[in-house]
């Protein structure tokens, strides 16, 4: 073969190959495909998965003993437990039989008559689409429950023959009554042992609670416990990252962007936070200088799978799983539990989900942002926001050592600190100026909606240890006082 | 003149005297909860007072009883009295049901609150506000009746009571159908 023709020859392959490359370029480019897809799309879970049973919590469980004698206990065991004894759950399980059950709509009247009487209720604070509420925990859904869109409230209560349950849809705002009729057993309760679970926590002994109305004279029957025994104390604590940690952080984003780590380009600015950010932005990692750590990935283009409410939480899980876990970086143990699920605006397919973290049983607030937001849309995460606390785990366990004692009576907290409330309602408009303390006493009293005990990580920078505390929640602001001498220590809007 | 000077002290005297004011209520010492001469169906009794200013209370609940053949016996609640929505207490005898709690508010706005298990019966809560040597300077008494917590399985909620027809009608075809 002459020469020139070996040179044609080559420039011909050249040419063929740099159009392919073109064609190919161009393809990733135009289609804004990321590397990733041509790697397996599943995610490798390196950390433990929490059981959606657990996380599905409801926010408390209330007990009505009769004549006004009430109790509230952190849902724990007695709402779900592995064992099968002795839980609300297993009792939803039992309820039947499924060829029995009626469900009828009642009226909020009606709803709250029933509340009132021999009772108990698990209230959540998000609605949960009713055949993910049944498959989750195992209960048959029956064709007759598709009238019922969402679960907030479920209870049973004496009313009537005691064979009935009762659910709020809170996404609809209905009430309905799950009536099981045997008519072959006219003693029958619905085949459940609600009442002789109610007995057993009564003969046990209980922390005794009223409603607000029985302290103060103000029509509110939000409870609230006549006193409380805790020994919880402050201990020390570190942010998840520090910016100075720059290997540290490199491990973690290395877990964001996996093999695509080495095309990532790191911005460090001025006032310490690191940004990665893979591509033209469509994956980012911000490492912020509090501590937390936020992830944005942009949503594939076509992708608009429907995912259920189940579906998108277990991708959220595994997620996180994957993703630090329920765990500091350095490996201090936190609890996790969903707080609130929320349909995502404008008709995206997917949810934005944030999580609330307990310690040794002990719930941890956050006067600003949460623990973990998670937004998954379409089976895809776009967004995660981790913001945890690391802590010696020796603490906590000397913690649980000491003697438990006598918290600040809750009523002479609100009594206590009726103008620093009521001042800072003022500055939000949501009530009228006044001096007269009897005046701000009862708006206050009205307008409580919960009181609990916990920890709280406050918003300030300096901070370096978690106070015990109480959690005042009236409309949508919490105050947060000293678990022991009332003193107001923050709030969070 | 000096008789009118003797009259104005005696009345001035009577005026200022703390015997006249024992027997006055404390504006600023208020029973919230029970309400005065209500009745609780419940054997667990919210005692809650509320201060509006720095003071010093004393709290004694006292079980109104009667003599019945000779022996003091709990109040009969079902059969009790009341004229002008109080109750008719002339031949009671006030029984003590434990040592009298005492409260010291050092705020403008204070509560004191109790919870007490009873029995059935009725109940004189009394509430002294004390100067500083402890002596009582207002009392305030307040009755409650305490009834057993009702039977509430039988409470019928759903179930509508029928005419007499149509609980015949459903009777008729419960025998020809069976349940």
């Amino acid at each position: 073969m002459s020469k020139p023709n070996v040179i044609e020859n080559i420039k011909n392959i050249s040419l063929v190959v740099l159009f392919l490359t073109t064609v190919l370029l161009l393809y990733f480019f135009w289609g804004n495909i990321s590397f990733d897809g041509l790697k397996s799309p599943s995610i490798q879970v390196t950390g433990e998965v929490p059981e959606t049973a657990v996380i599905l919590r409801p926010e408390q469980i209330i007990l009505n003993f009769g004549a006004e004698n009430y109790t509230v206990v952190p849902p724990g065991e007695l709402w779900y437990n592995n064992k099968e004894t002795g839980s609300f759950v297993e009792e939803l399980v039992r309820f039947g039989p499924a060829e029995n059950i009626l469900v009828e709509e009642i009226t909020y009247e009606k709803y709250q008559q029933v509340k009132g009487i021999k009772s108990i209720w698990a209230s959540f604070n998000y609605a949960i689409p009713i055949s993910d509420f049944c498959s989750n925990f195992g209960i048959t859904k029956l064709q007759s429950y598709d009238v019922i869109e969402t679960v907030t409230e479920i209870g049973y209560s004496t009313a009537d023959r005691g064979n009935s349950l009762f659910i709020y849809d809170g996404k609809n705002r209905k009430q309905y009554r799950l009536l099981a009729e045997d008519p072959k057993d006219q003693d029958n309760k619905g085949n459940t042992k609600f009442p002789a679970l109610i007995d057993s926590i009564e003969a046990e002994g209980y922390n005794i609670y009223y409603p607000i109305s029985s302290y103060l004279g103000i029509a509110n029957d939000t409870l609230v416990p006549l006193s409380v025994e805790a020994n919880l104390r402050s201990f020390p604590f570190l942010q998840d990252t520090y910016s100075y940690q720059t290997e540290k952080i490199s491990v973690i984003a290395e877990k964001f962007f996996g093999g695509n780590f080495d095309f990532v380009r790191k911005i460090t600015e001025e006032n310490g936070t690191v940004i990665y950010m893979y591509g033209y932005g469509q994956n980012v990692l911000i490492v912020n200088t509090d501590g937390s750590v936020e992830y944005k990935e942009t949503q594939l283009s076509g992708n608009t799978m429907e995912q259920s409410f189940s579906g998108a939480l277990e991708t959220a899980l595994n997620f996180i799983a994957s993703h630090g876990a329920w765990e500091s970086f350095e490996g201090a143990k936190l609890t996790p539990h969903l707080k609130n699920a929320i349909p995502l605006p404008n008709n995206e397919k997917g949810y934005r989900f944030t999580f609330d973290i307990e310690i040794n049983g002990n719930r941890l607030y956050y006067e600003e942002g949460e623990p973990v937001t998670v937004d998954v849309i379409s089976g895809q995460v776009i967004y995660y926001k981790r913001h945890f606390i690391d802590f010696d785990q020796e603490d906590i366990e000397a913690v649980e050592t000491y003697t438990a004692e006598n918290a600040f009576s809750a009523v002479n907290l609100i009594a206590q600190n009726c103008k620093y409330i009521y001042s800072l309602l003022h500055q939000s408009g949501e009530v009228n100026e006044t001096s007269d303390l009897d005046v701000m006493l009862n708006e206050i009293a009205a307008l409580v909606k919960d009181m609990k005990i916990g920890y709280v990580k406050l918003a300030d920078k300096e901070a370096t240890e978690i106070p015990p505390v109480w959690v005042v929640t009236v409309n949508d602001t919490e105050f947060y006082f000293d678990l022991y001498t009332a003193d107001p220590i923050g709030y969070s809007e | 003149m000096r008789k009118l000077i003797v009259v104005l002290t005696v009345v001035l005297s009577l005026l200022c005297s703390t015997i006249v004011a024992s027997a006055a209520t404390d504006p600023n010492v208020i029973l919230v909860n029970p309400k005065s001469n209500s009745t609780v169906y419940s054997n667990n009794l919210l005692i809650s007072v509320k201060l509006t200013q720095p003071k010093s209370i004393k709290v004694s609940v006292f079980e109104e009883k009667q003599v019945v053949n000779g022996t003091l016996s709990a109040v009969n609640v079902n059969t009790l009295t009341t004229s002008n929505g109080s109750i008719n207490n002339a031949s009671f005898t006030s029984v003590s049901t434990g040592v009298p709690a005492l409260f010291e508010s050092k705020n403008n706005l204070s509560f004191y609150t109790k919870q007490m298990s009873l029995k059935p019966g009725l109940y004189r809560i009394r509430i002294d506000t004390l100067d500083p040597a402890g002596k009582e300077i207002f009392t305030r008494n307040s009755y409650v009746v305490v009834k057993e917590k009702t039977e509430e399985a039988e409470a019928k909620i759903f179930e509508t009571p029928q005419s007499g027809t149509m609980q015949f009608l459903q009777n008729l075809l419960k025998t020809i159908f069976g349940d």
